[in-house]
């Protein structure tokens, strides 16, 4: 184990991956930086938005690790191309607010692919993105949604959308990029599909989606100091997500909200309430619930980043949600 | 003119091919209540014109209106014809229909119903040509609707920079749906991205000699790392924008007339008997591709259909998630 920040596990899983399989080929904007400018000595001037992949350049080269223009609808199609003749691409679409610009090639092209060509088409590759607008592409049958908690989360979940042969959203999370944490050196990905158990409980179940997963966890030791025993379950592969899995939760504490970042309306999280409430019904103590922004088409990327305080959820809303399902 | 006899037999054989399968899909599908689609009637030169200069085993994406571009990429007729009726028997388990069906082992990647969305992935098939150091191209087609797509230029301005071996072969018939090319577009599509530094030329779509000319010089071209061509072939769909459009309501008797008097199999037979073949052979040709494409119709009447115990199969391929929706 070392002890490292989550953005060092995600770049450490991809710069493993890349020395495992050469197949794997890095598309994105300013992936390397400085492109066209070799000839003055100028190479890895940037590595990506927050440095993730930086140094990929030096050790693989500009054929696997290629800056490409503004243009990602262009650069997710031509990853789909690529997948389709045997490579494993690996996309940077920097921000989720940006994923609509590359939505039909990533629906129409890389999740439909397969299916619909009855397996002669493989799409195996991985998207990577910043934000908490994860839902739509949860929504898109045939793609996987993943969004690490933690930097063991990190690596392990970047290292299995890297390997799995189908196409893997990654969501990391910027309130995550500098948070320390135990990371095992070797390789190893986290089953897709799979949520954790991070804290057992019996009172209720506090199921986190990516970043609010450390939220649930602080409001799960304010509830314990306040004598109600919450099991935090950790989401990890938002779709297709653990039904049984979480159900196995709910059954147990009777009781669930889920925190969740994202928009509410036509959400993740109203989802899993609508599942769990047919899977876990005959063990429901209390309506499942969901805690969410409010819906403020203000999310994201904000010009006026005091907003995020106004309409994000935070332990104390979480603590006073807590209480009312158990009230 | 060609005088290489194989290769004007070959071209003609896939006009046929393309002309027979298209009429037998309209005269099967109505009887039977299956849909026809966007016939290729009346584009075949194209799409022939470019298959025949390529290698088995380039790549080549379609469009929507991709019929032809199956055929003459070398698909399996039965199989299309499977395909077409909704048989799990088809190239595609009966689940991509007409605008998706795809037969990557002689190398037809599939068609898009969204208009340019395709050359993206072309683009992509041949950065992996490129990567791989292979003498491979890929080929788009796309209509004239599509050069007005921001994703088509993106794809271009891509290929240009980085040189891959690919081919944009854009169908000009006119007509986006019903929006005539000289309302929707600005300049000359051969103009486009000719300031792009790619090689781009505009050809008779109705001879299939020229088109596969052409399409020879930008496959020697892409091999030999000289980058991306943009080829634009005048042509013309003798059907509506989809089977059953009343195409009259958009386009004069007289326009339509003028296109059928250019038809590309008229055209190429009168080139055939000039370049020496006989009136025998090539109705030897014709005959064969009408009776194939009656065969692979008449069996796609029997096809075992799709059944509901496949359908949630191969949405993933993880094994742990290959079943989605049966999981609670």
């Amino acid at each position: 184990m070392t002890s490292m920040k989550y953005w060092q596990a995600a770049a450490d899983a991809l710069r493993e991956e890349m020395r495992r399989d050469p197949s794997i080929i890095v598309l994105g904007e300013d992936v390397a930086g400085g492109a066209g400018r070799e000839a003055e000595g100028i190479i890895d001037a940037w590595g990506g938005p927050f440095g993730i992949t930086r140094g990929l350049i030096k050790e693989f080269g500009p054929t696997r690790v290629r800056d490409t223009p503004i243009s990602e609808a262009g650069f997710t199609g031509i990853a789909a191309g690529l997948a389709a003749d045997g490579y494993r691409p690996w996309i940077d679409i920097m921000f989720t607010e940006l994923l609509p610009l590359a939505w039909e090639q990533l629906t129409n092209k890389i999740a439909r692919s397969h299916y619909l060509s009855a397996g002669q088409l493989r799409m195996p590759v991985t998207v990577k993105t910043f934000g908490d607008c994860y839902s739509p592409a949860c929504h898109y049958p045939g793609l996987i949604c993943v969004a690490p908690s933690d930097p063991y989360s990190a690596k392990g979940l970047m290292t299995a959308a890297i390997r799995s042969d189908d196409p893997v959203v990654v969501f990391d999370n910027l309130r995550l990029l500098r948070q320390q944490g135990e990371v095992p050196e070797d390789a190893y990905a986290l089953p897709l599909g799979q949520a954790r158990v991070l804290s057992p409980g019996s009172a209720l179940t506090l199921l986190g989606i990516g970043a609010s997963t450390s939220l649930c966890l602080a409001a799960a030791a304010d509830l314990a100091a306040a004598g109600l025993s919450a099991e935090v379950v950790d989401l990890l592969t938002l779709s297709p997500w653990d039904v049984a899995g979480v159900t196995e939760s709910v059954r147990r504490t009777g009781r669930l909200l889920v925190v969740d970042y994202d928009h509410p309306e036509c959400g993740l999280s109203s989802t899993i309430c609508a599942r769990i409430t047919e899977s876990a019904w005959d063990a429901l103590r209390a309506p499942p619930m969901f805690l969410t922004p409010p819906p403020v088409p203000a999310m994201g990327m904000d010009a006026n980043p005091a907003m995020a305080a106004l309409y994000l959820p935070d332990a104390g809303a979480v603590v006073a949600a807590a209480a009312k399902l158990c009230g | 003119m060609h005088t290489d006899q194989q290769i004007m037999l070959d071209l003609y054989r896939g006009l046929c091919r393309c002309r027979e399968f298209e009429s037998a899909l309209i005269k099967y599908a109505t009887k039977d209540g299956k849909p026809v689609g966007h016939p290729y009637l009346g584009q075949e030169a194209v799409a022939v014109g470019v298959c025949t200069a390529l290698r088995p085993d380039d790549r080549v994406v379609g469009t929507h209106r991709a019929h032809g571009h199956a055929v003459a990429k070398g698909c399996d007729l039965e199989r299309l014809a499977l395909e077409l009726y909704g048989s799990a028997e088809g190239t595609c388990r009966g689940r991509a229909g007409e605008m998706y069906m795809a037969q990557t082992d002689v190398g037809y990647f599939g068609g898009t119903q969204i208009v340019g969305g395709n050359v993206p992935m072309a683009t992509g098939l041949a950065l992996a040509a490129q990567l791989g150091h292979l003498d491979r191209v890929a080929v788009s087609f796309v209509g004239d609707g599509a050069v007005n797509q921001g994703v088509v230029d993106e794809a271009l301005n891509m290929a240009a920079i980085w040189s891959l071996p690919l081919i944009l072969v854009v169908e000009n018939n006119g007509y986006a749906q019903t929006t005539s090319v000289h309302y929707a577009t600005a300049g000359r599509i051969a103009d486009r991205w000719a300031p792009y530094g790619i090689t781009s030329l505009s050809v008779d779509g109705q001879r299939a000699t020229e088109v596969y000319d052409a399409a020879q010089s930008a496959r020697a071209r892409a091999v030999s790392g000289q980058g991306p061509t943009v080829i634009e072939a005048l042509t013309y769909r003798y059907e509506g924008h989809y089977y059953g459009d009343r195409h009259r309501r958009y386009r004069s008797q007289e326009e339509v007339d003028t296109w059928l008097a250019r038809d590309p199999l008229v055209l190429h037979h009168r080139a055939a008997l000039e370049a020496g073949l006989t009136e025998a052979e090539l109705a030897d040709v014709r005959t064969s591709a009408s009776s194939d494409s009656q065969a692979a119709f008449e069996r796609a009447r029997s096809g075992r259909a799709a059944a509901r115990p496949d359908l949630l199969e191969g949405v993933f391929i993880e094994p742990q998630l290959s079943r989605p929706g049966e999981d609670a």
